[in-house]
């Protein structure tokens, strides 16, 4: 297991949760309970479930924005250990792990031209002469289907898919060794999906990074991980290959999933228990 | 043969823009009949929803309308501001994608719901409030009349978008006009909203604008489907033969780019970005994105043709049919 790029042992996140009024008595939502995987160096894994699964909690703990109430992650074979660390450590951590989020409206600075969005990233990590620098930025651009004459525009001229792949860019310029996806591509038109993910299998064959897929949607998983995690409430309720997984779902839940996704011919019926079977205020979100 | 419910005939839309006016639809013709579902798909800015919106002329300041919307025979466009509201009020009611951003979030859930009742229909309060609890109970909502006190924020957004839709049944409208309603809900949140319209359309008779970018869950739903481009509609037939035989390109590439669940097979894309109509070329809107265009279709902008099995506007469809089948085919795995 030493060689895995990926380490996560019983990860668990609890979040206090203010009840009634304010002051009123708390208590702990646990957001993530005693979660474990791996990831093999150009492996590609998938974390699917439904809002408030706890996905997103998982990703935002692997890439350090949020910090575990217990359990270990070790990215790179080091163990994330403390909390507070000094800035030639959270540089180093930079390079071994870097996370793309679901909206390129929000994740990219609207006045930041691409080019400049990436050289940041470049001369933060690197030391280039501008000449190396300039080539490497291309060909980053390159990367992921943009040209050169990119480097110049602004997130505003772009379109959506467009600023998804300038954002996989900025995310890849670090040259990290993982990827974390959140539902990066969840927001994309069907067309323009088609084109990222396509750009995500190519960039994953030439550099060898590894992905952490989170998404909602299990066409979109299909293609692009080699193995899943289907998170219920918080824990893992099935995990094994995808294509395995998605042909044969063993859990009950990960069978609902599967039924619940939109074809031709299908004809979903009511659950008898609604979604909020619990009276009084539900949690939001 | 029957009056269609609704009839949308050579609908043109312009919106204000910085120094004038920008097309935003162009010679959008459909029908729907009474207890019919009718699907609307298709990308961002394709102009799906302000098709819906020109339904029940819910347009900006400024905008500019040509063609016709008959709604029993009546034209909308020209209503009187008391005859739309009777219209919004009684025969057609729109639910959003966004349940949070339409329902007013300082109102109680309860006041939303019998809103149209007390001030439109002179019903009384509590009987209102009766009727909301029937019709949440029958949606599945549980402890119903709890939820009538309750504020939008103390709900999910499934419940959420369960009273919305709630509301625009109580007024026992004849179209409803969902315009995405599942696209921010859980996949089994969505397949419970599904199967509740399909029972209210079933039961009640009700006729359903289905408006999504999914085409799989417009398949699932609607009786027949109009795929849009660029404010034009450029194909209309039966759902299930969409899916098996596309009359236009557009729609076999969009079969073809939706990544499968049954295998690993690389999405086909589609080549460059959607267009709004204002960018759009003279010819054929998709054009410069279509793996069949040639030198016809850059001359002029076709139009919807009625053909045996379905409307698309073509000028290659006889030729490329086969070929179009082919890719649905490949498409399906």
């Amino acid at each position: 297991m030493s060689n895995e790029v990926l380490v996560v042992e019983h990860l668990r996140k609890e979040f206090r949760r203010r009840r009634g009024a304010p002051g009123g008595e708390s208590q702990h939502l646990i957001a993530v309970d005693d979660v474990s995987f791996a990831v093999a160096p150009g492996g590609a894994l998938a974390i699917v479930g439904e809002s408030g699964s706890g996905k997103t909690t998982t990703a935002r703990m692997i890439v350090g924005l949020e910090w575990p109430t217990a359990g270990s992650i070790s990215v790179a074979g080091r163990v994330r250990s403390a909390r507070r660390v000094p800035r030639r450590e959270r540089k180093l951590r930079g390079r071994e792990i870097q996370i793309v989020f679901q909206d390129p409206y929000l994740s990219l600075d609207p006045r930041q031209t691409v080019g400049s969005c990436l050289d940041e990233v470049l001369r933060f990590h690197f030391r280039w002469d501008s000449r190396t620098q300039q080539q490497r930025r291309e060909a980053l651009l390159a990367h992921v289907g943009l040209d050169a004459r990119f480097a110049s525009r602004l997130p505003r001229s772009m379109s959506g898919g467009q600023r998804q792949r300038v954002a996989i860019a900025r995310a890849l310029a670090a040259e990290p060794q993982v990827l974390v996806l959140d539902e990066a591509v969840s927001a994309l038109d069907v067309s323009v999906q088609a084109q990222v993910l396509n750009c995500l299998a190519d960039l994953r064959a030439e550099t060898g990074v590894s992905y952490v897929f989170i998404s909602h949607d299990l066409s979109v998983v299909r293609q692009i991980s080699d193995d899943i995690i289907v998170m219920k409430s918080g824990k893992i309720a099935e995990r094994g290959r995808t294509d395995v997984v998605l042909d044969a779902p063993q859990s009950d839940y990960a069978r609902e999933l599967l039924a619940s996704v939109p074809r031709p011919g299908w004809h979903p019926r009511r659950r008898v228990v609604a979604a909020s079977a619990t009276p009084g205020p539900e949690p939001v979100g | 043969m029957k009056d269609p419910l609704l009839r949308l005939q050579e609908l043109c839309l312009w919106l204000p823009v910085k120094g004038g006016l920008a097309p935003i639809l162009e010679d959008v013709n459909f029908t729907i009949h009474r207890g019919e579902a009718f699907g609307l798909v298709g990308e961002s800015g394709s102009g799906k929803s302000m098709t819906a919106r020109c339904i029940s002329r819910l347009l900006p300041r400024g905008a500019k309308v040509t063609g016709d919307v008959l709604l029993e025979g009546v034209s909308t466009l020209s209503l009187t501001p008391r005859d739309l509201r009777a219209v919004r009020s009684s025969k057609v009611q729109i639910i959003f994608q966004d349940p949070r951003a339409h329902i007013n979030p300082v109102r109680r859930v309860g006041d939303y719901l019998t809103e149209v009742l007390v001030t439109e229909r002179g019903v009384e309060q509590d009987v209102a409030n009766r009727r909301a609890i029937e019709i949440l109970e029958t949606i599945g909502v549980t402890a119903a009349s709890t939820r009538l006190a309750q504020y939008p924020h103390e709900m999910s957004g499934g419940l959420l978008q369960r009273i919305m839709i709630a509301a625009a049944l109580l007024v026992e409208p004849e179209l409803l006009i969902a315009d995405e309603p599942t696209t921010a809900l859980d996949v089994t949140t969505q397949a419970d909203v599904v199967a509740l319209l399909d029972d209210m359309r079933r039961d009640r008779g009700l006729a359903l604008l289905f408006i999504t970018h999914d085409l799989e869950l417009a398949a699932a739903i609607c009786d027949r489907t109009g795929v849009m481009y660029a404010g034009t509609i450029v194909e209309v037939q039966t759902s299930a033969m969409l899916h098996q035989r596309p009359l236009h390109p557009y729609t076999a590439a969009l079969l073809a780019a939706r990544p499968s669940l049954t295998a690993q097979v690389r999405p086909v894309t589609i080549s460059g970005s959607p267009v709004a109509l204002a960018d759009a070329p003279a010819g054929c809107t998709f054009a410069p994105r279509c793996a069949y265009q040639d030198s016809r279709c850059r001359l002029e902008r076709p139009t919807l043709r009625e053909g045996g099995v379905g409307s698309v506007a073509c000028v290659r469809a006889h030729e490329i049919a086969s070929q179009l089948a082919v890719v649905a085919e490949s498409a399906r795995g």
